[in-house]
């Protein structure tokens, strides 16, 4: 968790090869008519939320091994798709109930469905900021970065200076996606 | 409208990033549904906020579709293109490398974002899947969306390659199309989107090629815009221009005409 905090990008590409194979067997056994593909991505959006939560110090202490919350927020999203998809079907072996640790994070999980249009407006407005309110934004709000290491990581004057360039691009950033 | 003051801008900042001690969360619901500007404003601050959460996880997973194409063996059909072109195109290329160079000056006095421009002009290609009728069957379905030109077993994997594509997962739509060795235009037009969103630009170009003159107008415009935006990926400026030109001097006018327009007017403000 600690490099994921500290190491950016480098961390996830890491933790990604680290937990691919236990994940994609874990799900192959248990969702055997699931296309590799789908439990690919599936793998990718589980990943994507562990670190969302790791950065947003939502989860701050660890209650059981890393591949555990993979495979609990991968084994949700593949039921979603299983229900989605009826065709497909589960294997009959049963699945162990997660860690109580495990669960209460799954249980605290907030990741509202947003539908395809509004995706898309949301998207353009966001693609139309400057490349260096993005960058903020992202900092900011999606890796919850503290201004003070947003303004020595972008080379701001100081806090005030890149606390004013965040306020500045997410004002218009709302004016974009209304 | 009138402007939100500090105390009510604070309480919606936190709240939308689930910062709000529970007291506060109460005073926040409490006030949203009786304040209708304080609703208004949230509900704008929530539309921010829900676009930085996308853009942010666009980001982590474009990253982790680089890592995974270390797991998927390379296009062989589309590599294999690329490697065995005709001599002249080394010569022109050598050609255009020369052209550039004197362009180069030109280009680094004036230079243009042209990664936010790609950015802000790629459409991903609709879901051609979602406009047939559905059916018990799958297959039948895009049968009749790719005009009945594929083996059945070729279209299991194309319907898979345009759902990885729909859900944005180009790495593994490229790696399914590549599979299917007798593509319709259609699916040729995915794979070589997919490869601009995987910034493979000369991948891309190999295939948008004889997608130019192809006898369906629909697939001859949408090869042109793409080939446009390989250009655009390329940071060739003059040659995007060029390209843009053609679009917009089409006398039928092209489904990309008015992407065209708005691309070329950002150029010319750059």
């Amino acid at each position: 968790m600690q490099e994921f905090l500290n190491g950016g990008d480098d961390a996830l590409k890491k933790a990604y090869h680290q937990y691919r194979h236990n994940f994609t067997a874990w799900a192959k056994k248990h969702f055997p008519a699931v296309d590799a593909h789908v439990v690919e991505d599936v793998y990718h959006d589980a990943l994507e939320i562990f670190y969302r939560n790791v950065l947003s110090g939502k989860l701050t202490a660890l209650a059981a091994p890393v591949q555990n919350y993979l495979i609990g927020i991968g084994k949700n999203k593949l039921l979603q798709f299983v229900e989605k998809n009826k065709r497909v079907q589960t294997t009959d072996t049963f699945i162990d109930a997660p860690d109580q640790g495990v669960q209460n994070f799954l249980d605290a999980i907030v990741d509202r469905e947003i539908d395809d249009d509004k995706k898309l407006k949301l998207r353009n407005a966001f693609g139309k900021l400057s490349e260096i309110c993005q960058k903020l934004l992202i900092q900011r709000y999606y890796e919850s970065r503290s201004v003070d290491e947003i303004a020595l990581a972008m080379k701001y004057d100081n806090t005030n200076t890149a606390s004013a360039a965040i306020s500045r691009c997410l004002k218009n950033l709302k004016n974009l996606a209304n | 409208m009138k402007e939100l003051n500090e105390q009510d801008l604070q309480l919606i900042l936190q709240h939308m990033e689930q910062n709000l001690p529970h007291e506060q969360e109460s005073y926040f619901q409490q006030k949203y549904e009786s304040d209708p500007e304080f609703k208004k404003e949230a509900d704008e601050y929530r539309n921010a906020f829900d676009a930085i959460r996308l853009a942010g996880k666009a980001r982590v997973k474009n990253l982790l579709q680089q890592e995974a194409t270390k797991y998927i063996a390379p296009p062989a059909e589309a590599i294999k293109k690329v490697y065995f072109l005709p001599v002249w195109v080394g010569r022109a290329a050598a050609a255009a490398v020369l052209i550039g160079l004197s362009f180069f000056a030109y280009q680094s006095m004036r230079s243009v974002d042209s990664k936010a421009l790609f950015a802000q002009s790629f459409k991903p290609m609709k879901n051609y899947l979602a406009e047939a009728s559905r059916s018990p069957d799958d297959t039948v379905t895009i049968d009749r969306a790719f005009q009945n030109r594929h083996t059945r077993a070729a279209v299991k994997t194309a319907i898979q390659a345009v759902n990885a594509y729909i859900g944005e997962n180009y790495a593994q739509s490229v790696a399914l199309l590549s599979q299917i060795s007798e593509k319709d235009d259609t699916l040729a037009l995915y794979q070589a989107s997919a490869y601009l969103k995987l910034d493979q630009p000369k991948l891309a170009a190999a295939l948008l090629l004889p997608l130019q003159s192809s006898q369906s107008e629909l697939v001859r415009s949408s090869a042109a815009w793409y080939q446009t935006l390989v250009f655009l990926q390329e940071n060739d400026i003059p040659a995007v221009r060029t390209s843009l030109r053609n679009i917009l001097s089409q006398p039928q006018k092209s489904s990309y005409f008015d992407d065209a327009q708005t691309l070329s007017g950002q150029l010319q403000r750059e």
